[in-house]
């Protein structure tokens, strides 16, 4: 079984980000980056299921040279092949470029399975795995928890989990584009010296540029257009409480009772 | 010859020539036998990855005959079966030497000339003596080691494991090997003096007074009315019974536990000094870091494995068998050898059985991966080995096969993450991590802009935890007060990498140490010192492989000499019964033993120490990473353990470590056994500041 996921290049909560002078997008100076956590449950997940299905195993990231990192980590943990999209004007973070050059390079792969993280951190859109079905003309399922493939008869069963704890179990045709919801799998722990060794293997590089994807009506004038970012506003409250130890006590419990805590 | 003129005897006494030619066939058919068990394990040993452990051949060699000639490791903590070992290991080189005197003598000198020969006289004559008396050695030390085996009841000679039911396994085979070995060197040694008794007896040359004890056998032999005829033919059979078993033992050395004679020789020839200390790294371009299978292991790590005597000591000395896990270093050990036998060959003839055989890698499968991890790299059981073998570089190259197959606990994995993240193993912005000097008065110099004369590397668990930031700022006003110039790395410092080691992420661990020594590299000062012991010795034995040699040394090295010189006076006298806990890192690891209780001892508090002090300390359960995972032991915590000895001693008011990591699980350890009254966990620089006050204090009322 063939299976592509993908791994975005996300700034990571090490350093806590600016917004630039724009004001459309964060300051990308002194950013420290990671793999997007859902693309990992996803990644793991392929890896799982390669391990039960034999195949392979496809990362492809889209963004500037940065990014490749993310595939480095995605050969850590054991994919078989790495592309990488290099976007340097959008730095891989316009959803509808991503969609577009993710279809074309998913085109002239081989594959019974999509896998994408549910949602990636730093936009919170979740609508490049969907964008990305609806471009290759393939059923999407989202939110999935646990996948059982037949990758014979061209169909797998997968669950998802609504609210309430209710669980909707799926059947649907390959190929097919399953969103991966977080937790489907415990991520396994991958050692700084596979992510050092996996730096010298092969990623396939194509520009942007040469898919030949009409850039210009996906910044200014797109139909989708970032407006502001601003700041978390400084919503709760902080009281200190003075006095002796026991004095602070009892004003600390009738403030709790007072809350209706207690 | 005149046997009355020159004492000596005749080497095969009344034999014709075809027992005599039966002898020398045997003889060659037991060394045949002993070369060939020798060489499967030679052949074994060179399988092995290579080990640099030839350098400075002299001092490896002088050492060597120190630890051997004088059974220094053997005797260590264990004086009786030191003692034993000694009578024995002496009286069996001395009665091994009197034989090769004998075969000199007769078998090369005599026949070249018989005018050579030395073997008779006056030499003779001593030669019996002195080969009466190490007989008598060699009897007496094989009965107290009986005794002491089979009456003493002693845990460390109790071979179940604690990591298998009854059931599983039978080790009835290392017993019989026990049985064998000093069974058979009783009865070889009882059977010498006997032949000699009943040859006097037959014979009574009057100068064999000088075989004391064959001597006064033979008076014994007299007096149950054996005629000498008798004690004639006798001598005969029971000489070649002695031969026989005799020649028989030396074909069975490489086949049993008797091999350690040669082997653990050769061991402690080859043992590393800083072994557990300074860990190997990772060779270039290795396709993955640790041990999967036994060709990964270097020879001395398969001659480590033969090495064991089963003697027991690590098994006693180990924290995390005592603390119910399923570690016990011995069986990790002994389960290594039956591997290495089984599929590199020099096998011995009574090994353990299994029920179940395990197949897989070694680390993970034949060695389970729980037994690893419970592992605190105390470096007790290396410590404890009196034959040099290296347990802790074994078991953390085995983690690192863990780290990369990604068996490990969920909070370790996510301590490891956040150790890669932000550099501290709390997973706070790297800014947080000099948060504690605001608690301070004063400013603490950033030695990244300023020189300094101490680099005080701080450590993660004293700059964010915050029970342990007061002790932290303790010690900076301390320093202070003694008008140390010293400074502090701010952001710039990252966890030291020790432990992230010994859990076995060494990528991780080059990475942490990379940026240390970057950051150290863009300071200026004279010397490191460290608040925390594990810092200290990765510091110390570790980061010069990064091309950065420090003077390093530990906080309370640094607090004697300011007491011893006066920079700092007591002003305040404390009075109080304490013991003092010897960290790991700090006693096994650097060997700073002295300044801690030199402190205690300046301050005017009464020490008095538990059962198990210094080197021989008890770990607190956290090394190695321990700290970070979240499995329980069977039985009781090592802390808890360690407290419960504390408690023994009479007004025991005041616990005293000198490491941060000793003092959180200390106080975890009292409170949850609810000995906060009897009990207080206090770190030295605590004590120190109440006995010389801080900056501030109007501590002059209290100079009593």
């Amino acid at each position: 079984m063939k299976i592509v996921t993908f791994a975005k290049h996300v700034p990571s909560s090490v350093v806590t980000p600016r917004i630039a002078h724009s004001g459309d997008r964060i300051d990308e100076d002194g950013l420290s980056h990671e793999v997007n956590e859902a693309d990992l449950y996803a990644i793991e997940e392929a890896l799982y299921q390669r391990s039960l299905h034999k195949g392979s195993v496809t990362a492809i990231t889209i963004g500037p040279g940065r990014a490749k990192e993310a595939l480095h980590i995605a050969y850590a943990k054991g994919v078989d092949q790495a592309i990488q999209v290099v976007d340097e004007a959008l730095r891989g973070v316009n959803p509808v470029l991503n969609v577009m050059a993710a279809a074309k390079v998913v085109k002239k792969l081989e594959y019974d399975m999509i896998f994408a993280g549910i949602q990636a951190e730093d936009d919170l859109q979740g609508q490049f795995g969907i964008g990305l079905a609806e471009a290759l003309g393939i059923p999407a399922v989202t939110a999935v928890t646990e996948i059982r493939a037949s990758p014979g008869e061209k169909v797998a069963t997968v669950m998802r989990e609504l609210g309430g704890g209710f669980k909707e179990e799926i059947e649907v045709d390959l190929p097919c584009l399953l969103t991966i919801q977080f937790g489907i799998r415990r991520l396994r722990y991958t050692p700084v010296m596979a992510i050092v060794r996996s730096r010298s293997r092969k990623i396939e590089q194509v520009t942007v540029e040469s898919l030949a994807i009409p850039t210009e009506g996906l910044q200014g004038n797109a139909p989708l257009r970032v407006m502001k970012l601003s700041y978390p506003e400084d919503g709760g409250r902080c009281e200190l409480i003075r006095g002796s130890a026991e004095e602070a006590a009892r004003k600390l419990v009738h403030k709790l009772v007072e809350a209706g805590v207690v | 010859m005149d046997h009355a003129l020159v004492p000596a005897r005749e080497v095969f006494r009344h034999f014709p020539a075809l027992l005599v030619v039966a002898f020398y066939l045997i003889s060659v058919v037991a060394v045949g036998v002993f070369a060939y068990g020798l060489w499967l394990r030679i052949r074994k040993y060179c399988a092995g990855r290579p080990a640099n452990r030839f350098d400075l051949m002299w001092r490896r060699i002088l050492g060597a005959a120190w630890t051997i000639g004088g059974q220094v490791t053997l005797r260590k903590r264990d004086s009786y079966a030191g003692w034993a070992h000694a009578l024995i290991f002496w009286a069996f080189a001395g009665l091994f030497i009197g034989t090769l005197i004998i075969m000199v003598d007769h078998d090369f000198l005599r026949p070249i000339t018989p005018a050579l020969q030395f073997w008779k006289g006056t030499f003779y004559l001593w030669n019996s003596l002195i080969l009466d008396l190490m007989g008598v050695g060699l009897l007496v030390g094989l009965g107290m080691m009986a005794t002491r085996r089979w009456r003493f009841g002693l845990a460390q000679l109790d071979y179940s494991r604690p990591d298998r039911n009854p059931g599983e396994y039978s080790r009835l085979g290392y017993v019989r090997d026990d049985q064998v070995f000093l069974w058979g060197l009783f009865v070889i040694g009882a059977t010498g003096f006997l032949i000699e008794g009943l040859r006097i007896c037959a014979d009574r040359p009057p100068f064999e007074v000088w075989s004391v004890v064959g001597w006064q056998l033979a008076n014994g032999i007299d007096a149950l009315g054996l005629s000498p005829a008798t004690a004639s033919r006798l001598h005969l059979y029971i000489w070649w019974l002695h031969a026989v078993l005799a020649l028989a033992f030396v074909a069975y050395i490489p086949y049993s536990k008797a091999i350690h004679m040669l082997v653990d020789m050769a061991n402690l020839l080859f043992r590393d000094e800083l072994a557990g200390k300074r860990l190997p790294g990772i060779a270039d371009g290795a396709a993955a870091m640790g041990y999967r299978g036994l060709a990964d292991f270097t020879w001395k790590e398969l001659m480590d494995l033969d090495a064991c005597t089963k003697c027991g000591r690590c098994h006693i000395a180990c924290p995390a068998r005592a603390g119910g896990w399923p570690l016990s270093p011995r069986d990790l050990i002994l389960d290594l050898r039956e591997h290495a036998e089984a599929t590199l060959g020099g096998r011995s003839w009574l090994h353990e059985t299994r029920v179940r055989q395990v197949h897989g890698a070694v680390a993970g499968g034949l060695i389970k991966g729980e037994t690893l991890w419970a592992c605190t790299t105390c470096l007790a059981c290396v410590e404890a080995c009196p034959v040099g073998i290296e347990h802790v570089p074994l078991i953390v190259q085995m983690r690192r096969t863990l780290i990369e197959e990604g068996i490990l606990d969920r909070n370790l994995q996510d301590v490891l993450e956040k150790l890669a993240h932000y550099g501290n193993s709390f997973g706070e912005p790297g800014h947080n991590r000099a948060k504690w000097t605001q608690g301070l008065p004063f400013k603490v110099t950033d030695a990244r802009t300023e020189p300094v004369d101490f680099l005080w590397f701080v450590g993660d668990y004293a700059s964010y935890d915050p029970s342990l930031q007061e002790i932290t700022r303790s010690v900076a006003r301390i320093f202070r007060k003694a008008g140390l110039r010293f400074g502090i790395l701010y952001e710039a410092e990252r966890n030291s990498g020790n432990d992230v080691r010994r859990v076995g992420e060494e990528g991780l661990y080059q990475l942490l140490a990379g940026h240390n020594v970057a950051a150290l590299a863009r300071a200026q000062f004279k010397e490191i010192v460290t608040t925390d012991p594990h810092s200290y010795n990765t510091i110390k034995f570790e980061y010069p492989a990064f091309g950065a040699t420090y003077s390093v040394r530990h906080y309370t090295e640094v607090i004697r000499e300011l007491l011893e010189t006066g920079r700092l006076p007591v002003r305040r006298r404390l009075d109080a019964v304490v013991t003092y806990h010897d960290p790991c890192y700090l006693s096994r690891y650097t060997e700073v033993t002295d300044a801690p209780r030199a402190i205690l001892q300046a301050l005017g508090l009464t020490l008095i120490e538990m059962g198990r002090n210094r080197s021989n300390s008890f770990c607190c359960g956290a090394g190695g990473g321990r700290i970070w995972m979240t499995d329980a032991g069977a039985a009781e915590r090592p802390s808890v353990q360690r407290i419960k000895e504390a408690l023994q001693i009479p007004r025991v008011t005041y616990f005293v470590v000198g490491c941060p990591k000793d003092v959180t699980m200390f106080r975890d350890a009292v409170k949850t056994t609810g000995n906060e009254g009897r009990l207080q966990v206090k770190d030295l620089i605590e004590l120190v500041e109440e006995a010389i006050g801080s900056d501030g204090d109007s501590c002059v009322a209290d100079v009593s």
